[in-house]
């Protein structure tokens, strides 16, 4: 079950998507969606919960990681916040993250790193 | 990451403008940002264009070949895309790739449901396959893909396809019209046009699984992976349209891996994820 979906841009701060909306899958319409969003407050903390447990992903990360295991010691009434880098190059940052992991050892897809997290979990 | 070949021939570059500046103005003003970016990108891969060597059969059509010979003794994985909407068609002046979001008018003007015409779909799967540890570890042996009418289409493992939809059009329109793709500069071919029957492409020991959400077995991908014998090949057909179902008689087998109707691209990940797991790809 997805609790929220927060996308942070580069110029123009945070917004919100709903787990239940269905977005527009082909790229044009996609685009004229994205005017109409609302934008939250920052910083993006604010919106998280409590007993939240925020995990950076990057290539660059020293910690390699399977995340089957990884996700398998965690607790029940935790909840993950997973943060992934949707640009092409470059790496995230961020002074909230409580970890910051590798989950293989090739390069990948902004895409294909939260299917890996979503099949892990 | 390096970027992707850009599109060969800045003559057809040249006619894509005039069509994207018919469309709204409104729709112009926002991806103008991003329009410079791909323009950057284009100039700096923009690449003479060689002409095309006329498509020959080699003797060894028949026997796939692999992309390193260390892999020959592992098992590999095969994917075939069926029923992808690849079409080409005269819009206008210029020959395009047809889709629901650019040919709506066309379409519908043609008694065609625009709906159908979703390359985007092949897109978003090929770059599933193609992204995935499990093909940068080596294990890929192919790419098919078998349009709706009947065309098929070999992808080799080591092609970069173009990230965004646009370029990707443009690349398979020309493979469409001169039935290959080549490396800059090599005779490699990266995507061809192959003749049919997809089966005699496909190793002897293999196994060919068809997925499809309206399968009466429904298993669990890491279980189902598990069941199969280490040294033999795989072979998964995913189909790539909106709707509807994939019948092939070439398919042992026939399996639902989830619950919900996945879409091509998610359903390739957990594919891709659950061999990545058998085969101890990080």
């Amino acid at each position: 079950m997805v609790g929220a979906i927060y996308v942070k841009m580069d110029q123009r701060g945070v917004f919100e998507v709903k787990p239940h909306v269905r977005i527009p899958r082909t790229c044009n319409r996609f685009c004229g969606v994205i005017i109409l969003l609302r934008v939250v407050e920052e910083p993006i903390t604010r919106h998280l919960p409590v007993n939240s447990h925020i995990v950076g992903l990057s290539y660059t990360s020293e910690k390699l990681v399977d995340i089957e295991e990884y996700v398998s010691v965690w607790s029940n009434d935790l909840s993950p916040v997973f943060v992934v880098g949707t640009m092409v190059n470059g790496k995230v940052k961020g002074d909230y993250m409580h970890d910051y992991i590798s989950i293989s050892e090739y390069p990948l897809a902004a895409k294909y790193c939260l299917g890996m997290i979503c099949e892990a979990l | 990451m390096t970027r992707p070949f850009g599109v060969k021939g800045g003559r057809k570059r040249k006619h894509a403008e005039p069509k994207y500046d018919a469309h709204d103005e409104e729709e112009e003003e926002e991806t103008q940002p991003k329009k410079t970016v791909v323009e950057v990108e284009h100039n700096q891969e923009e690449e003479e264009e060689t002409p095309a060597p006329a498509p020959e059969d080699d003797g060894l059509s028949g026997i796939p070949i692999a992309p390193s010979a260390n892999n020959t003794n592992k098992p590999n994985v095969i994917f075939i895309l069926e029923k992808a909407s690849l079409e080409v068609a005269k819009v206008g002046k210029t020959y395009q790739l047809l889709n629901s979001d650019d040919h709506a008018n066309f379409l519908r003007k043609n008694n065609k449901n625009p709906g159908d015409y979703r390359p985007d779909i092949t897109h978003q799967s090929l770059l599933s396959i193609l992204d995935s540890p499990l093909n940068k570890a080596g294990r890929l042996r192919s790419v098919y893909i078998r349009t709706e009418k009947g065309v098929l289409i070999e992808v080799k493992p080591f092609v970069r396809i173009p990230r965004t939809f646009k370029r990707f059009a443009g690349v398979m329109l020309e493979l469409l019209q001169k039935l290959s793709i080549s490396a800059v500069g090599k005779r490699e071919k990266l995507l061809r046009t192959i003749k049919n029957p997809v089966t005699q492409y496909l190793p002897i020991n293999s196994r060919k699984i068809g997925l499809s959400y309206s399968s009466e077995k429904l298993v669990d991908m890491d279980d189902y992976v598990s069941t199969v014998t280490s040294n033999m090949d795989l072979v998964f057909v995913v189909g790539a349209m909106a709707h509807g179902k994939i019948e092939t008689d070439y398919t042992e087998d026939y399996v639902a891996i989830s619950g919900y109707p996945l879409s091509a691209a998610y359903c390739i990940t957990r594919i891709t994820g659950a061999l990545e797991r058998k085969w101890k790809i990080l």
